[in-house]
């Protein structure tokens, strides 16, 4: 085979699992405009009017909106990446290609929808009247460094969970210790000073940070701003070292695959 | 390219599994019984098996259940690593080896054939300017856009068949195709494998429908517990497999009557032949069928010989000996033919079995079981064992 056509087999397999998402419901891909948006709204209620989290952050829901976004595709990936492999068992049996396929076509499937939903944030923004800088170009490797960390994690949960089903359990649990300790729904102001810094070594605080500041407020605290060079480099060093390690640990246990699950 | 060119070279191929007797897929599992020694079973699925398959070839592969036909065909499709052993393949090999695979229900067809021919290896171009070829020859231009949920099973092959054979591999390889699909799709498959013959595509094809295989195949393997059995001709090889098939479910009763043998009288040769006398083992439905016998050392005294016809799965279909027909073996003879004359066996499978006896009808002398077999090809219809010329009437 060549190797364009195996970007086909991505692409193919990732609008596949796009469109079964959304097969047989009425609403269609508008789910994946609405299913944020509704979340977000709870979450609004709850954080912004209850417990004003919001106070003195410029643009709340906006910031709000972008986090949990971002969450989402982050949590998609990584789930769906994890049971990928062995839910393609029957394929994986039956045809050889390069497994690792399977596992870029659901981080892509999530990536689509992902996009779909900074439609939603953008129009937000449009009516929060954020005025765009030149920063917002920055957003671009913002998402880059998003999706290649996603990828890592996504492989490393993948190879794991052909050995281990307890994975499937360990991550759900993994998932909720993130997503408290990111600030998603509460900013970063709320958390006492000692630590910040803890915090913010976090690649997916990073990142989301990175991306307020990029997109809505230069006011943003960011990593590179909390973190003093080079200690800030060991962010960098631990999304590298993550996606090393999926890719090295997928690809050596890739050719096992179609006998062990 | 010599038309001759070997393209497969397989050398001692073998491939063992080890399946863990409890397999753990927990990690409690892993670290209660990190200390006990883990109980695998090898399973030695093939065992130094080689061959080659030249270019252009239609190499048939045939063998009971868990011989060993699948895992062979899934390491020539690199799905699995050999345990030992050496494979060439010169040309590119279809990733495939079965109809159908990742087909979705919830996707409509269209949908579907772009989603396998991806499987395949094909670009999204090369399936746009192939997909009114793949619908037309599937024949099912109304249900383009229906769900495949919706579809018959026979649509569903006929779908996944039209998108294999556009892939674009040098060798195709192909496991139980046939199963299902109406006559008139089969023979339009048939028509395909012959076109891709003279492309010369090699397609290597395991079956169980060994009418199939002698009739496609130019070279067939037969394997059995992993162990190749027979390399060569399409009938040879399905002889051999019928021969392996029931000698081994039958040893038993072999091995019981192996100690009733008396003497050195023996059978020696059995053989089906038409009315001209030519070696042949697949008959038209009606046609004479002679069979003849060679046996040594036929002693003195007055023996006797039978000779009795059964269906493949042992039903007892006809019987004659010398003492029922009230016949007497000819002293000195040594070739033995019974005619019989234009038998109403429906078409299927038959063998022989072939004995000679005292002249009480008890003493055994020689008892082969299966000794030949031969084949009724036709198209007389109805159910049982024999054809019964009949006529309907309405009242």
């Amino acid at each position: 085979m060549r190797k364009t056509n195996y970007l086909n087999l991505t692409l193919q397999m990732a609008l596949t699992d796009f469109k079964l998402k959304y097969a047989g419901s009425i609403l269609g891909y508008i789910w994946s405009l609405v299913k944020p948006l509704l979340f977000f709204g709870v979450l609004y209620v709850v954080f912004s009017v209850f417990f004003r989290f919001g106070k003195g952050v410029p643009n709340y829901p906006v910031y709000l909106l972008l986090g949990i976004v971002m969450w989402s595709f982050f949590l998609e990936s990584t789930l769906n990446g994890m049971h990928s492999v062995v839910s393609r068992g029957d394929l994986i049996r039956k045809v050889n290609f390069p497994k690792i396929i399977i596992v870029l076509a659901t981080v892509l499937t999530s990536l689509l929808t992902f996009l779909l939903n900074l439609i939603i944030v953008f129009i937000f923004m449009f009516f929060s009247k954020i005025v765009p800088s030149a920063t917002i170009l920055l957003f671009i490797p913002i998402i880059a460094e998003l999706v290649i960390f996603t990828l890592g994690v996504s492989l490393i949960l993948a190879t794991l969970y052909t050995k281990f089903r307890d994975f499937s359990h360990i991550w759900e649990v993994g998932l909720q210790v993130l997503f408290y300790a990111t600030p998603i729904i509460y900013p970063l102001s709320l958390v006492p000073a000692k630590f910040v810094k803890f915090m913010m070594v976090n690649p997916i605080a990073q990142i989301f940070q990175d991306a307020r500041w990029a997109l809505i407020s230069r006011d943003t605290a960011t990593s590179w701003s909390l973190i003093s060079y080079p200690k800030n480099l060991i962010i960098l060093a631990i999304v590298l070292a993550t996606v090393l390690v999926g890719f090295i640990i997928f690809l050596k246990s890739a050719k096992n695959f179609a006998e062990e699950i | 390219m010599k038309n001759n060119e070997t393209i497969i070279k397989v050398e001692n191929l073998t491939k063992v599994f080890k399946l863990p007797h409890e397999r753990y897929s927990t990690m409690k599992q892993h670290f209660v019984n990190i200390f006990k020694p883990k109980s695998v079973e090898k399973l030695k699925a093939l065992d130094s098996v080689s061959f080659k398959v030249k270019k252009g070839e239609f190499f048939g592969i045939i063998g009971p259940n868990g011989s060993g036909k699948s895992t062979l065909l899934k390491i020539l499709a690199q799905i699995y690593q050999p345990t030992a052993g050496k494979i060439e393949v010169n040309g590119s090999i279809s990733p495939f080896i079965e109809l159908g695979v990742g087909f979705n229900p919830e996707l409509s067809a269209r949908d579907n054939v772009f989603l396998n021919a991806a499987i395949l290896g094909l670009s999204k171009k090369e399936t746009e300017e192939r997909f009114e070829e793949i619908i037309k020859f599937s024949e099912l231009e109304e249900f383009v856009d229906q769900k495949l949920k919706n579809f018959s099973s026979g649509m569903q092959v006929r779908l996944a068949f039209s998108i294999a054979v556009q892939a674009q591999a040098d060798i195709l390889l192909v496991d139980e195709v046939l199963a299902v699909g109406d006559a008139a799709f089969q023979q339009k498959c048939f028509g395909v494998f012959q076109q891709l013959k003279k492309k010369k595509k090699t397609i290597i094809f395991v079956s169980h429908d060994l009418g199939t295989i002698e009739d496609f195949c130019d070279q067939v393997l037969l394997i059995n517990k992993g162990k190749l059995k027979f390399v060569g001709s399409p009938q040879q090889a399905v002889l051999e497999y019928l021969k392996s098939n029931t000698i081994e479910s039958n040893r038993q009763k072999a091995e019981e009557i192996a100690q009733r043998k008396e003497g050195k009288t023996k059978i020696i040769k059995a053989l089906c032949q038409d009315a001209s006398g030519n070696t042949k083992e697949i008959f038209e439905f009606g046609e004479d069928i002679v069979t003849y016998f060679e046996i040594k050392n036929l002693e003195p005294g007055q023996i006797n010989f039978g000779v009795s016809i059964h269906r493949l799965d042992g039903v007892y279909c006809f019987g004659v000996n010398t003492f029922l027909d009230d016949q007497k073996i000819k002293m000195g003879s040594s070739k033995i033919s019974v005619r019989f004359k234009s038998p109403k066996l429906l078409p299927g499978s038959y063998y022989l079995v072939a004995a000679i006896f005292g002249d009480k009808k008890e003493r055994m002398i020689d008892f082969q079981d299966r000794i030949a077999y031969f084949k009724i090809h036709g198209t007389a219809t109805g159910g049982g064992v024999t054809y019964i010329d009949h006529d309907w009437s309405y009242s």
